[in-house]
């Protein structure tokens, strides 16, 4: 079963990019990530040592299946910092999205 | 022939016209013969990609996360009926709950009618296998 967490939320300030920070407690993977449409994203766990997007670009598309527009992964957490940056037009309300187990 | 008594899932259509660039909220008793809901889309025939779910709750409880950008769950007619459906949230256990929805159309510049569209079941196991296929 999976559940879903808002893990940033914004407008796109500082030319268009931002940084953030979140700890995750009950969950012990993450399966998978998604965010905005027309932004790129960054994203690391283990505390900043293993990155797994660099500057991944998601794209509008809805000629995708909604189920299969998230980056799928499986990533075991135990209480780590995961840490990204997200970058896109300067000012556009953005958010990223992790998908739990 | 499909015995309607055996069907494990259903789709319930939820409809309102979307006259201004405020917040329209949609409510809608489920289909108490169903379980769980499990998916959730909106038509994009009309509503624009900026579209914001504010809210979409049962029970009072979130489904989705607050201010969760429409465009996520919309798909064009490229996407077959049956994978229009986002279902990356824990499946709700429902009992003809009422859900409430918070909708909002930033780009909004004539009448429209939006559709949302939830996915039902009572068989929590097959239809997941079918959604992620």
């Amino acid at each position: 079963m999976y559940s879903l967490h808002k893990i940033y939320e914004g407008k796109l300030q500082n030319q268009g990019s931002e940084s953030f920070r979140f700890t995750i407690k009950d969950f012990k993977r993450v399966q998978a990530v998604f965010c905005s449409g027309g932004v790129n994203l960054s994203l690391a766990f283990d505390n900043g040592k293993k990155v797994l997007l660099h500057g991944f670009e998601f794209s509008k598309n809805t000629d995708c299946p909604p189920n299969k527009r998230p980056v799928i992964f499986s990533e075991a957490i135990e209480m780590e910092i995961i840490s990204g940056v997200i970058s896109g037009t300067m000012g556009k309300d953005s958010s990223v999205y992790l998908i739990l187990e | 022939m499909t015995e309607l008594s055996k069907t494990s899932f259903i789709i319930q259509c939820i409809d309102k016209e979307i006259s201004s660039n405020k917040v329209h909220e949609l409510k809608e008793e489920l289909d108490k013969d169903y379980k769980y809901v499990v998916g959730i889309a909106i038509s994009n025939v009309n509503a624009s990609e900026n579209s914001i779910l504010e809210q979409v709750k049962i029970k009072g409880m979130d489904v989705l996360p607050e201010k969760f950008e429409a465009a996520h769950i919309m798909s064009s007619g490229a996407v077959a009926p049956n994978k229009r459906f986002f279902s990356w949230f824990k499946p709700v256990p429902v009992s003809g709950d009422e859900l409430i929805i918070r909708f909002y159309d930033p780009d909004w510049a004539i009448s429209y009618n939006l559709q949302v569209q939830i996915l039902l079941t009572n068989n929590l196991e097959e239809i997941i296998n079918v959604l992620f296929a």
